[in-house]
């Protein structure tokens, strides 16, 4: 069910059907829990049914069981929270919060956009055959792992540092050079790729900076890492973000256009926006996950958008 | 039979335990989506001027907990005069979006931790058996409601959390700064900003707000 007001938390303006003085009224907003709760009213069905047919077919339900066990560890995400999420839904208030989060983080890697088509130079995810660039999927991943090493109270999992490993965690340095200071698991980068891109991470080819050894996981080289992308700002990790101007669907995919921010600080002191760039970017669902399809920012963007 | 069913059902959570990644949940903390959204609900709070919790009369409580429900995920479950008028027969025409009566207690309860127990219409809406109709124009240019924030309420800004701890398992705190930039003279500057500090509690899957203090910085 489409409503007016989805598409116009957080200014987003209208393409359709919508009262035009809603985005300039509604400010940003939202809160937690209810989406999840209110739409889990209509899983209530399912369950009585499911109860009544268990009564009389219990053996094959178990067998159903299994196989819906084997695919949900395949898709784990396919759900969130106990929503259904489809292909036909509209962005969910919290898929829209992901995706500005994600589109601000990925500028301030660095990345330069995600494409069918060839793109500029630099960090560029191209996708061929319908498949991300592994190598690019494996830097941004090993590039976010790196960042929430410094993050308190981050999600993911610690990944050992060299500098700061615990009694026991020795092992994960045996024999490599000193320069490499950090270890990552693939289980962490893969879920990283996922998370933010949508995408698996299907090989584990070593990247600038980082080095292969065993078939568990990756070392980095932070300063190496960093060096072919000019560097990535981690100082600005957390100091970007991304505004969203109007979305859309589109050939059974979102597209979300806005801009990105970049904060500085002039010499007087006062906070101020030292850079702003139109962004588009074009995901579909894939296992309950937002898989990015295309992402553009910059003047790449702007010939793009439907409002250009 | 029996037994090699229960043999897989056995070896199925076996792999779904092994395959599926650790959970932020499961450490206890909010992920990255539930941060997010407290961030987001802590502008909102903002943007309605609010600056620190505390108990609302039920039309206070009404009048916000409706506009949460309007402008957050709630407002997927409502309905447009245009896309499904049957929801709107004999209502009058400027009354052109429904939000049932439900989604507004369940703002009032999860942004505000306070039980809605008698709604009353705020200008602009009128109330029907089952929820709200809304005349836009009416809601937020005829009354003040928004007035002094509506303008600023749509700046570019965004929430930084600077900080989180657990109190416990199911009590996260965290503290940060709200910012909005407006463009003055060709360049976009700070143009207001606020220290926050917010407690949410989990259940179940969500997380609720359960105390917070905004605290406006004077801009020079």
């Amino acid at each position: 069910m489409v409503f007016v007001a989805q598409a116009h938390r957080r200014g987003i303006i209208p393409v359709m059907n919508f009262p035009k003085i809603i985005p300039k009224m509604m400010p940003t907003a939202g809160r937690l829990g209810y989406e999840r709760a209110y739409t889990g009213i209509h899983t209530q069905k399912g369950i009585v049914m499911a109860k009544q047919w268990h009564a009389r077919h219990w053996g094959v339900l178990c067998l159903l069981a299994v196989l819906g066990l084997a695919l949900a560890s395949a898709s784990a995400s396919a759900t969130e929270g106990g929503t259904e999420v489809t292909e036909q839904q509209p962005l969910l208030l919290r898929e829209r919060l992901l995706l500005l989060d994600t589109v601000s983080t990925l500028w301030n890697l660095n990345v330069c956009g995600i494409s069918e088509r060839d793109g500029s130079q630099g960090l560029f995810g191209r996708i061929r055959h319908g498949r991300l660039d592994p190598s690019f999927a494996l830097t941004v991943s090993v590039q976010l792992a790196v960042h929430f090493q410094d993050v308190p109270g981050t999600q993911y999992r610690y990944p050992p540092k060299r500098e700061r490993y615990s009694p026991g965690g020795e092992r994960f340095f045996d024999g490599i050079p000193e320069e490499y200071s950090v270890y990552l698991p693939f289980s962490l980068l893969d879920r990283l790729s996922q998370e933010w891109l949508g995408w698996p991470l299907t090989t584990f080819a070593p990247a600038d900076g980082t080095m292969l050894r065993g078939e568990k996981g990756i070392y980095v080289n932070r300063e190496a890492l960093y060096e072919p992308y000019a560097p990535l700002q981690m100082a600005f990790l957390g100091e970007a973000f991304a505004t969203p101007v109007r979305y859309y669907a589109k050939h059974g995919q979102w597209i979300m256009e806005g801009e990105v921010r970049r904060m500085g600080m002039r010499d007087d002191g006062i906070e101020y926006i030292a850079d702003v760039q139109p962004f588009r970017v074009r995901v579909s669902r894939n296992g309950g996950r937002l898989r990015i399809v295309e992402l553009l920012f910059g003047n790449d963007a702007a010939e793009s958008s439907i409002g250009g | 039979m029996k037994e090699l069913l229960a043999s897989l059902l056995v070896c199925g959570l076996v792999a779904l335990h092994a395959l599926c990644p650790p959970s932020a949940q499961a450490a206890g903390g909010p992920d990255r989506q539930a941060r997010l959204l407290m961030g987001d609900t802590l502008m909102t709070l903002w943007s309605l001027g609010m600056t620190e919790s505390h108990a609302m009369s039920q039309e206070e409580l009404s009048r916000a907990a409706l506009y949460f429900a309007l402008a957050g995920p709630g407002a997927e479950c409502g309905a447009e005069r245009g896309l499904q008028p049957e929801y709107f027969q004999g209502v009058p025409e400027e009354y052109r979006a429904y939000i049932p009566r439900e989604a507004v207690e369940h703002a009032a309860e999860s942004v505000f931790n306070q039980k809605l127990r008698q709604h009353v219409a705020p200008v602009g809406t009128m109330l029907g058996h089952r929820g709200y109709y809304i005349d836009f124009q009416a809601l937020f240019e005829k009354t003040d409601y928004l007035s002094e924030q509506k303008e600023d309420g749509i700046l570019p800004g965004f929430a930084e959390i600077r900080g989180l701890s657990m109190e416990d398992d199911r009590t996260c705190v965290i503290a940060g700064r709200l910012r909005r930039f407006k463009n003055i003279d060709g360049q976009e500057i700070l143009w207001k900003a606020a220290a926050f500090r917010a407690t949410f509690h989990r259940t179940g899957t969500a997380w609720v707000l359960t105390a917070f203090t905004l605290e406006e910085e004077a801009m020079g």
